[in-house]
């Protein structure tokens, strides 16, 4: 594997356009194909990014022709593109598109895909070069490999390089993560696998970087010395919606803490990389995952906060409790809330809680990191303050929505008598940045199709992240069965959140 | 349905009909968007400002306009995010319609415009039990909530406690109340069961009256007198048969300034009470009198009367014929003072700014009407 420039490099992504290629999608019919990737690709297409020739060989088990697969991906490309379709640019970009069917373990299906694949390789001139997409659940991930596995072992593998784009979430635990990072590795090397996060697809999440180092004012003060406290917030406001089923396999611990929040944790509290690059990156980010205090047992109970939401309000509408949503089993222990409190054993970050909560039917959808600052040593505004202490200055960077960065500072109220007021200083992403930023699929797969794997998750940040999850996970099993549901949709979590803050003299932060 | 943004001079504006809140985040964000940056760049850029999230509610579309109103013309000085909610629980239709406008001015000295954004919603039917649901996700962020009550206090308290749910403040106008004694006792009930604070716009119009009595007791020549009341006139315009709540909010303030016993308080009717200092019987005269161009229930005018070792003082505060004017007279032993002062307006938007820039940490107005419990009573009685 050849690294390419990187999503942050000094040139230009354009003058580094990727190679001719074809992208195999498993999972062709699915909702991720339908509603993300074929979308994104149209968009890279639009922009005229997508290499020459470029080629989409989509395969699953519903028999379609490409004529009917390509009026199937113009619909819902039609419905969820982020720009409308150019009939001019549609009508290119969908003679690349091809369909293949078959099981996703089954060998004739795979024989007659990779017969496909090189009739379409040879007809469009992409090299050999094959980047797949593991578009499906992940209980069909293995068999694929194995397949793709079987092939290369037939010499049916493509004469240029072979890359794998693998869906979250990646594994249930920690063994089941080192068995698919085995089965993934007897077929590609690592430098060829990339697992998405989609979050790290996003610009703000990119922009965390360029944030902390690029600007020279951040660097000295993102450290113990004068950080009070992080918090990461990933707050949903919808429920599991048709998810029910895999979501009370899941919860959020391993559907949002274990990649998402542990990918912002990384990006947030790393030491500076010695390049942007995917090695150097990814080196750092592990490190931070590796600095973690791992819970004891009956830690637990005191660094932690789970629940379940009731029934309730939430934008104005009722909802129904989890319990009641389709493809949940009654008595449910699934947690659609959990809250962590982390310390980090390193130089920087010793003694600084990392305040990490996710849930779903929150009051409002909103995700932000917010590093509280330690108050000015000596409080020499005694009349200006309304408060017995003053309001700490916070940096948030808020993911999504009305992405952006904003500094709350305190600040003289005009007039007389003299007092102080917390205000904003607020930068707003898209209004900054007029054009419309790319989505994260179409970062992430750009990135793919160039080599780069910055803003993919390497094996052993993965096991990483899990190792974290095990301890908690293994608490809870030794905890008695909660009393659910314990929060009412709508609201903040359940009474054990706020305990978990406040007993450290915290509150966590109205979004 | 919606109408798309428009670009009105001053005014961006946006209305839908049965929206969900996703739909009036989107706007929204569009809307920050227009006032954040001119993409043509002719009219150079707007700044988006907000130090406070304030929350108006309105019984009506009338108190409403009224109240946005005051939002407007306070944005210079207390730039917020302004949601006015108008609910209507009674209609069947669970529902949100909404409307947005950003409100720019031109900052003094800059080619730059300052715009804060309002938001009105209308919520009927169920939705409207549960408004802290629809509140919660259009506030900004980390900045101080206040709750603006605009109108009388509902029968039940649900609504009012839904939006205390959210807020750091709440601010109500005790002249509007329809049970202007009834309400404060429920006012102070409701403060003994939630955090936030609690103001009260028409306790803050008293705020020139206890000025002009705390200076006038202060200084060398009646302070000396303040344990010598011998008897406290207060009159009001006319309204109902009850003393309005500014007169025994004005009554429950002195009583504390002069050390009288609030416990003590009896009524004979509800215009003749009786206090006590000390044992010594203070009586108060509330009384209502015809005055044009104030609210009803305001004050009018007050008058002290001292008696001390046979001697006799007197101190008023009595509106002109401009309400904007009042006559303060001293009377004491060696002579006679009169000055006339003018008086700050007390409409909404003063009295309003004086709350935001100064109640949400000062707990005066709550620990005056726990103290003034009995007298609220008796009054009422």
């Amino acid at each position: 594997m050849t690294a390419q420039a990187s999503t942050f490099a000094a040139a230009p992504v354009s003058d580094s356009a990727p190679h001719p290629c074809t992208i195999v999608i498993f999972g062709a019919s699915g909702d991720l194909t339908a509603r993300m990737l074929l979308p994104a690709l149209y968009n890279l297409a639009l922009d005229r990014r997508l290499p020459p020739r470029l080629s989409i060989l989509c395969y699953a088990r519903t028999k379609w022709t490409d004529e009917a697969f390509r009026e199937e991906a113009r619909k819902n490309v039609e419905k969820h593109s982020r720009r409308p379709i150019d009939p001019d640019v549609w009508d290119s970009f969908a003679a690349g598109i091809f369909y293949s069917y078959g099981g996703y373990d089954d060998p004739e299906g795979h024989d007659r895909l990779n017969e496909r694949l090189r009739e379409v390789e040879a007809e469009r001139d992409t090299g050999g070069n094959r980047l797949y997409y593991l578009a499906v659940p992940p209980t069909t991930f293995i068999g694929i490999i194995e397949q793709l596995g079987r092939a290369q072992a037939q010499g049916k593998g493509g004469e240029g390089w072979s890359r794998v784009i693998v869906e979250k979430p990646f594994g249930v635990d920690l063994a089941s993560a080192r068995e698919l990072n085995r089965a993934v590795h007897s077929v590609f090397d690592e430098d060829d696998v990339y697992r998405i996060d989609h979050y790290l697809g996003k610009e703000t999440v990119q922009n965390i970087l360029v944030f902390r180092f690029a600007n020279g004012i951040m660097e000295p003060i993102w450290n113990r010395r004068y950080v009070d406290h992080v918090q990461i917030t990933v707050s949903e406001s919808l429920g599991v919606g048709s998810r029910g089923s895999y979501y009370n396999g899941s919860g959020a611990l391993r559907d949002m803490l274990q990649n998402h929040i542990m990918q912002l944790l990384s990006l947030v509290a790393m030491e500076p990389p010695l390049a942007i690059d995917g090695r150097s990156v990814r080196n750092e980010k592990v490190k931070v995952l590796n600095a973690v205090r791992l819970f004891e047992d009956d830690e637990v109970a005191m660094a932690t906060a789970r629940g379940q939401y009731g029934p309730g309000w939430v934008a104005g509408e009722e909802v129904p409790a989890y319990h009641e949503e389709e493809g949940v089993p009654g008595g449910s222990q699934t947690e659609t809330f959990a809250a962590l409190r982390l310390f980090l054993d390193s130089w920087r970050w010793a003694g600084v809680p990392f305040y990490l909560r996710t849930g779903k039917r929150l009051p409002k959808r909103s995700t932000e990191i917010a590093v509280s600052f330690k108050p000015a040593p000596q409080l020499l505004f005694h009349d200006f303050v309304e408060k017995p202490h003053l309001e700490p200055n916070v940096l948030s960077i808020r993911i999504q929505p009305n992405e952006g960065i904003s500094l709350k500072f305190l600040t003289k109220v005009p007039g007389s008598p003299p007092r102080m007021r917390p205000a904003a200083m607020d930068f707003l992403y898209g209004a900054s940045f007029v054009a419309q930023a790319p989505s994260a699929y179409e970062t992430l797969i750009m990135d793919a199709l160039q080599g780069d794997a910055t803003l993919f998750t390497r094996s052993d940040e993965v096991e990483a992240a899990w190792t974290i999850m095990e301890r908690v996970l293994s608490g809870w099993s030794s905890m008695p069965p909660l009393e659910l549901p314990n929060y009412e949709a709508g609201t903040w979590g359940p009474a054990a959140a706020d305990e978990l803050i406040e007993r450290d003299g915290r509150q966590w932060r109205r979004l | 349905m919606a109408q798309a943004l428009d670009h009105e001079d001053r005014e961006l504006s946006w209305t839908g009909r049965a929206v969900d809140i996703d739909r009036i985040e989107a706007e929204l964000t569009k809307l920050r968007y227009f006032t954040a940056g001119d993409p043509e760049g002719a009219e150079g850029f707007a700044i988006r400002t907000s130090l406070v999230n304030v929350v108006v509610y309105a019984e009506d579309d009338d108190i409403a306009a009224q109240a946005s109103r005051v939002i407007e013309d306070l944005a210079a000085h207390h730039p917020s995010r302004a949601l006015v909610v108008i609910a209507r629980p009674s209609e069947d239709e669970s529902r949100i319609d909404a409307s947005l406008a950003a409100h720019c001015h031109l900052a003094p000295g800059v080619d730059q415009q300052v715009c804060c954004e309002e938001i009105t919603l209308h919520v009927s039917g169920r939705a409207a039990f549960h408004l802290h649901s629809i509140i919660v996700p259009l506030l900004i962020p980390d900045l101080p909530v206040v709750v603006w009550w605009a109108g009388p206090l509902p029968d039940k308290s649900h609504l009012i406690e839904e939006l205390c749910e959210v807020a750091n403040h709440l601010i109500v106008d005790s002249s509007r109340f329809a049970d202007q004694l009834g309400d404060l006792a429920r006012i102070r009930e409701f403060a003994s069961l939630h955090d936030c604070a609690i103001g009260d716009l028409n306790y803050e119009r008293l705020r020139p009256w206890r000025d002009l009595v705390e200076q006038h007791t202060g200084t060398a020549g009646l302070g000396d007198w303040l344990s010598s009341v011998k008897s406290a006139e207060i009159r009001y315009t006319e309204q109902t048969k009850q003393p309005p709540a500014q007169a025994i909010l004005f009554l429950a303030w002195l009583a504390e300034h002069c050390a009288w016993d609030l416990g003590s308080v009896s009524a004979r009717g509800s215009d003749r009470l009786t206090l006590k200092q000390n044992e010594r019987e203070i009586p108060v005269y509330l009384e209502p009198v015809k005055y044009e161009g104030v609210g009803r229930g305001w004050l009018v005018s007050i008058k002290l009367a001292f008696e001390r070792d046979g001697e006799a003082a007197l101190l008023s505060v009595s509106r002109t014929g401009d309400p904007l004017h009042v006559t303060v007279r001293t009377e004491l032993p060696d002579g006679v003072r009169e000055d006339h002062v003018r008086i700050p307006a007390c409409d909404s938007q003063t009295v309003l700014m004086h709350q935001l820039d100064t109640a949400p940490h000062d707990p005066e107005f709550v620990r005056l009407l726990i103290a003034a419990a009995p007298l609220i009573q008796a009054t009422r009685n």
